[in-house]
C-alpha cells in the first residue's frame, strides 16, 4: 500500500483560535480512511484544507506525489480530489441528473484522464445510488438524507482518485445508512476508489474503515485500526470526557 | 495655510454629515442583513419635509428639524422596515437589492410628485450666511459658520448617545445580539425583530438629519444629486467600515468629506482645471468606493446556502421557445399595422430595452453574479457605434453602419472584462456596488465631458461631443432600416433571436455551469471548475447583450443625452427585469418593454387626462393618477418580497387554464381578430383595441379557470356542494 494523500504539519488559526495544530495524516489507496472526532475536533476545516477552500497557516498536502499545498480548489480537483459538504452545497436550481451532469461536464474539460458518456455516466452512477426515480425532480426539493446521496452521487462523476464524504450518512435512516456503506464498501474494493470519511456515526466508522485518524481540539489524538481506537483510552476519553471530569 | 484650514473645516462638515448617513446605514445592515439602497432616498425626503415645513408652511427651523429628523423619520423608517423588509426573508442577495432600489425609486417618484424638479427649492443656512465666527490665519480672514459648529456637535451628540446605548443598556447589548446570532437571542427570550425596528428607527433618524444638513450645505434641495451624493459617500464610508465597525465607519465619512472638500477647493483655484474638475469632484466618492471595494479582503469561496430559496425558474424547451418567439414577432408584425409612427418608435425602444435586460438575464440570472449599471455598458456600444460606424452624407441621410456595430460590441466586451477582473474577488452586494461606481463614474465624470476623449493607442473615441448625440438608422447590407416600423420588426426579430440563444445557452453545457457557479461557487471550484474564466465570460457575453440594445435603444431614441445614461434608469432596467423574472427571457421581454413602453403610455394616457380635466380639485383628479402610474413599477418592485419569481411565472400560470380549454382558446382568439381587424380597418381607433385587448386578456383566463375548477370537482358526484362551492368563490 502507497499513501495517495499525505497531510502533513497542517496548522490552521482564525484570529488566534487554533482549529488545528500541526496535524499530520495519510490516506491510503484503495481504502477507506475514517476521520472522527468530537463537534469542534477540525474535521470540517481539515476537509476544507485538503479541497483547497481554506488555506491553513502552515502545512502541506501532497497527492499521488504531486504537491498540492499552493493550488487553487480547481486545480485540486484537477489532480483528482473531490467532495461533498456537510452543509449542503447542491446546485439547487437544478434537477438531480442536471447536478451529476454538469458535475461530469466540467470534469470532461479538464482534460484529466479519459474523456466518458456524461450522460450514461451520470445513469450509471444514479443507479448504484438508488436515485433514477429522482432524476427529475429539483434537489431542492429532495430531504436531506437523499440531497446527501445526489452530493456523493455527484462528487463520484468526477471519477476522482481521493473523494472527501463529509457526514455522507446523517440525515439518513438506519436501513439507509447501513445500505450506504456496503455501497461505499463495494465500490472501493470493485473499483479502487480512494475515500477520506467524516461521520459522527461512530459504529459505521468503525464498521467500514481501514484506517481511523482521530482529531480532538484540532490536534491529532490517535491513528490505527477501528480494533486499535476502540482499545485507545484517550479517544473515549475525548467522547465521553475524562474520568475525573464526569466525577 | 488659510485656504487649508478652510476647506479643512468644510470637509470635516461634511465628513461628519457622511459618517452620520453611513453609520445608520451599517445600523439597519447588520440588524437586518438587508442593505437599504434607500437610506439616501430617506434622506432626501426628509430634506423636502423639511423645505415644505420651513420654507412653505413658514414653520420655526428648530421644530421642523426635530419633527423631521426625530418624529417623521423613524415612524416612516419602521413602517419600511415592518411593511417590506421583514418579508424578504429567504430571498436572494439580488430581489434584497432590488426591493430597495424599487423603494429608491419610488420615494424618487413621491419627491417629484410633491415638488416640481424644475425649480430650485433653496434652504437657508441655520442662523444665515451671516452667523459665523471671524479668526485671522496669515494675515487672512477665515469664517467659521455657526452652522458648521451645529452639524458637528450633532454627529458628535448621535455618536456618543449611539456609543452609550450599545455599550451601556439593555436594549444596546440586543442589538449587537441580533448581529451575532438573532437565534440565540430568541431563545433567551429576546424579541430580534422590535429590535430591527428600533434600529431601522434610529437609522431612518440619521440619514434625516445628514438629508437635512448636507442639503443646508448644498444650498438647496435636488431630488438627484442629494440622493446619489449621499448613497454614494455613505455606502463608501459604511464600505470603509466594512458594514461593521461604526468608529471606522465615522473615519471613512470624514475621509470622503475631506477628500472632497480638498480636491474641489484646491481645484477651484487653477482655472486651467476647470473643463473637468468639477466633474471629477462629484466622481471622487465613486472612485473612492471602487477603490476600497478593491482592498476588500477576498470573500471566501462559500455556498449561498440556497437550499432555502423562494425563487423558482421553469426553463423553456427550444422547441417552446421558437413557438414563442414566432408568437412574439408575429403578434408584434400585427400589431405594427395598426400603430402610429410614434408609438412604434416607443415599442422600438420598448425592445432595445429588452435587449439589454437580456444581458442582466445572462449575468444575474444565470451565473449568479449581480450589474446594477448594464445601461452604462449599453452606453459605452453606443458612443463607439456612433464615433466610428457612420457612413453616408449628414443628417438626416446618415446610416450606423455594421462595423461600427461590430466595434462598439467588441469595445463593450473589453470593458465589461477589465470590470470583471476586480468582479472576480468580488460577489453578490459587494459586486452590486463595484458595478454601481462604475455606471455612475461614467455617467457624472467621463460622460459629463464636453470634449473628445479617445483612448490611446486604438484611438477608439468615448465621449459625447457636444452633450448630446443622434445615433443615425443601421445600415445592413442594402436594407436601411429607417422607418420606426423597421426598426421595430428588426429589433422585436433580433430580441427573439437573441432570446433563443439565451436559452439554448442556458440549457448547454456552458449554462449549466453559469448556474452551478450561482447556486454554489465552492461546489463548483471543488469539482474543478475554474471560476474565473467562466465570470469574465459571463460578463463579456452580458456586455455585447448591453452594447446591441444600448446601439438599438439610442436609434429609437434619435436624439440621446448624458442623462439617458443616469444610473437611476440602470436601476430601472434591472428592477424591472427583476420583476419581470430575472431567469427567464420572458421576464427580460417584460421588464424592457414594461419600462419602456407601459410606463410611457400609462403616463401619457393619465397625463392626456390629466390635462383634459384639470378643473377636477388637486387630489383625486388624473394628476394624481399620472403620479401613481409613475410609482407603479416601484410598487410592484417592492412587493417582490412577496413574490420573488417574478411576474412571469404568475401570468404565464393565470393563463395555462385558456391553452387547455379549447372553446375560451377559440373563443378568445376569435375576440382578439375581431377587434384587430375593426381596428386595422379604421371601425374604431387604437386606444379601443388597447381597451378590449385589455378587457379580453382580462376575462379570459377568468372564464377558463372557473370551467377548470367546475370541471375539476365534477368526478366525484359525491361531494355536490363543491361545484357551487367554487362558483361562489
Amino acid at each position: 500500500m502507497t499513501s495517495l494523500l499525505e497531510v502533513s504539519n497542517v496548522s490552521v488559526s482564525f484570529r488566534g483560535t487554533k482549529a488545528l495544530v500541526d496535524v499530520s495524516f495519510d490516506c491510503q489507496a484503495g481504502q477507506i480512511t475514517g476521520l472522527i472526532g468530537p463537534n469542534g475536533a477540525g474535521k470540517t476545516t481539515m476537509f476544507n484544507v485538503i479541497s483547497g477552500l481554506l488555506k491553513p497557516t502552515s502545512g502541506a498536502i501532497v497527492l499521488d506525489g504531486v504537491d498540492l499545498s499552493k493550488a487553487n480548489p480547481a486545480k485540486r480537483a484537477r489532480q483528482g480530489i473531490s467532495r461533498t459538504f456537510q452543509r449542503l452545497e447542491l446546485f439547487v436550481s437544478l434537477t438531480v441528473r442536471e447536478n451529476l451532469v454538469v458535475a461530469g461536464e466540467i470534469r470532461n474539460s479538464l482534460g484529466r484522464g479519459e474523456k466518458f458518456d456524461v450522460g450514461a455516466e451520470a445513469d450509471r452512477v444514479m443507479s448504484l445510488l438508488d436515485l433514477t426515480d429522482v432524476a427529475d425532480v429539483d434537489v431542492a426539493a429532495l430531504p436531506t438524507g437523499r440531497a446527501r446521496v445526489v452530493e456523493v452521487a455527484r462528487a463520484l462523476m468526477t471519477r476522482p482518485k481521493l473523494v472527501l464524504l463529509d457526514e455522507p450518512a446523517s440525515g439518513q435512516s438506519e436501513e439507509e445508512t447501513e445500505r450506504f456503506g456496503e455501497l461505499l464498501r463495494k465500490m472501493v474494493d470493485d473499483s479502487g476508489l480512494s475515500v477520506c470519511l467524516v461521520e459522527h456515526d461512530v459504529p459505521l466508522v468503525m464498521r467500514l474503515c481501514d484506517r481511523i485518524h482521530v482529531l480532538n481540539f484540532g490536534e491529532l489524538l490517535a491513528s490505527g485500526t477501528a480494533a486499535e481506537i476502540r482499545q485507545n483510552t484517550a479517544v473515549a476519553d475525548a467522547y465521553l470526557g475524562a474520568p475525573e471530569e464526569t466525577i | 495655510m488659510a485656504n487649508f484650514v478652510v476647506f479643512l473645516i468644510a470637509g470635516i462638515t461634511s465628513g461628519v454629515l457622511f459618517a452620520l448617513a453611513a453609520t445608520g446605514l451599517v445600523l439597519t445592515y447588520t440588524t437586518s442583513g438587508i442593505f437599504n439602497f434607500a437610506h439616501g432616498g430617506v434622506a432626501m425626503l426628509a430634506a423636502y419635509v423639511f423645505y415644505q415645513m420651513t420654507q412653505v408652511w413658514m414653520w420655526p427651523t428648530w421644530l421642523a428639524f426635530v419633527v423631521v429628523c426625530f418624529i417623521l423619520a423613524p415612524i416612516f423608517q419602521i413602517g419600511i422596515y415592518r411593511v417590506i423588509m421583514r418579508r424578504l426573508a429567504g430571498t436572494s442577495e439580488i430581489t434584497k437589492i432590488v426591493v430597495t432600489i424599487s423603494l429608491m425609486l419610488a420615494m424618487f417618484g413621491l419627491a417629484q410628485w410633491g415638488w416640481d424638479q424644475s425649480t430650485l427649492h433653496a434652504i437657508p443656512l441655520f442662523w444665515g450666511v451671516e452667523g459665523e465666527w471671524t479668526f485671522h490665519i496669515g494675515g487672512r480672514d477665515v469664517y467659521l459658520q455657526y452652522f458648521q459648529v451645529f452639524a458637528i456637535a450633532t454627529a458628535l451628540l448621535l455618536g456618543v448617545i449611539l456609543s452609550i446605548l450599545f455599550k451601556r443598556t439593555r436594549v444596546g447589548i440586543a442589538m449587537r445580539a441580533v448581529v451575532d446570532s438573532p437565534d440565540l437571542l430568541k431563545l433567551n427570550g429576546g424579541v430580534p425583530e422590535k429590535i430591527a425596528a428600533l434600529s431601522w428607527a434610529i437609522g431612518g433618524s440619521m440619514a434625516a438629519v445628514a438629508g437635512v444638513l448636507v442639503a443646508q450645505v448644498q444650498g438647496n434641495v435636488d431630488a438627484t444629486s442629494l440622493t446619489i451624493l449621499l448613497i454614494t459617500c455613505g455606502v463608501t464610508a459604511a464600505m470603509i467600515g466594512r458594514l461593521r465597525s461604526i468608529p471606522m465607519t465615522v473615519f471613512g465619512g470624514v475621509l470622503i468629506g475631506l477628500e472632497m472638500s480638498f480636491f474641489s477647493g484646491y481645484a477651484s483655484l487653477h482655472s486651467a482645471w476647470t473643463s473637468w474638475a468639477p466633474s471629477f469632484g462629484v466622481a471622487i466618492p465613486v472612485m473612492s468606493l471602487f477603490v476600497v471595494l478593491l482592498l476588500l479582503p477576498q470573500d471566501r469561496l462559500r455556498g449561498a446556502s440556497l437550499s432555502r430559496l423562494r425563487e423558482r425558474f421553469v426553463v423553456p424547451t427550444m422547441k417552446t421557445s421558437w413557438i414563442a418567439a414566432g408568437s412574439l414577432l408575429a403578434f408584434v408584425v400585427g400589431i405594427s399595422q395598426i400603430m402610429g409612427s410614434a408609438d412604434a418608435q416607443t415599442l422600438a425602444g420598448g425592445m432595445a430595452l429588452s435587449i439589454m435586460a437580456l444581458s442582466v438575464t445572462l449575468l444575474t440570472g444565470f451565473a449568479g453574479e449581480i450589474n446594477l449599471a448594464p445601461i452604462s455598458f449599453g452606453a459605452i456600444g453606443a458612443i463607439v457605434a456612433y464615433h466610428h460606424g457612420l457612413i453616408g452624407p449628414g443628417f438626416p441621410d446618415q446610416r450606423t453602419s455594421l462595423w461600427g456595430i461590430f466595434l462598439g460590441i467588441v469595445v463593450t466586451m473589453i470593458v465589461g472584462a477589465v470590470v470583471a477582473i476586480p468582479a472576480l474577488r468580488l460577489r453578490g452586494l459587494h459586486l452590486a456596488l463595484a458595478t454601481m461606481a462604475f455606471g455612475i463614474f461614467l455617467s457624472v465624470f467621463i460622460l459629463s465631458f464636453t470634449g473628445t476623449v479617445t483612448i490611446p493607442l486604438v484611438h477608439i473615441q468615448l465621449s459625447f461631443v457636444g452633450g448630446a448625440m443622434t445615433v443615425p438608422p443601421v445600415k445592413f447590407l442594402l436594407w436601411s432600416f429607417v422607418s420606426p416600423k423597421a426598426q421595430l420588426l428588426s429589433s422585436t426579430a433580433l430580441f427573439c433571436l437573441l432570446g433563443i440563444g439565451l436559452i439554448a445557452i442556458r440549457r448547454s453545457s456552458y449554462g449549466r455551469r453559469l448556474i452551478a457557479m450561482k447556486d454554489s461557487p465552492a461546489a463548483s471550484a471543488t469539482l474543478g471548475q475554474n471560476l474565473m474564466w467562466l465570470k469574465i465570460s459571463a460578463f463579456m457575453l452580458s456586455s455585447a447583450l448591453a452594447a446591441v440594445g444600448g446601439i438599438l435603444y439610442c436609434i429609437a431614441l434619435g436624439s440621446v443625452q448624458t442623462s439617458t445614461f443616469d444610473i437611476m434608469f440602470s436601476f430601472a432596467l434591472v428592477m424591472g427585469t427583476v420583476v419581470g423574472g430575472i431567469g427567464s427571457v420572458s421576464g427580460a421581454l417584460l421588464g424592457g418593454v414594461g419600462l419602456g413602453v407601459g410606463l410611457t403610455a400609462i403616463q401619457h394616457t393619465f397625463f392626456n387626462l390629466a390635462n383634459a380635466h384639470n378643473d377636477w380639485g388637486q387630489l383625486l383628479s388624473w394628476a394624481t393618477a399620472y403620479h401613481l402610474a409613475a410609482l407603479l413599477p416601484a410598487t410592484i418592485g417592492i412587493t417582490l418580497g412577496g413574490n420573488p419569481s417574478g411576474s412571469v411565472a404568475n401570468i404565464v400560470e393565470s393563463y395555462k387554464p385558456i391553452i387547455k380549454d379549447l372553446p375560451i382558446l377559440i373563443g378568445t382568439l376569435v375576440a382578439l381578430g375581431i377587434a384587430y381587424v375593426m381596428t386595422l380597418t379604421h371601425v374604431w381607433g387604437n386606444w379601443w383595441f388597447v381597451f378590449c385587448f385589455g378587457i379580453i386578456g382580462i376575462i379570459s383566463p377568468a372564464v377558463a379557470e372557473r370551467r377548470m375548477k367546475a370541471s375539476n370537482s365534477q368526478p366525484p358526484q359525491s361531494n355536490n356542494a363543491q361545484p357551487e362551492m367554487a362558483v361562489l368563490q
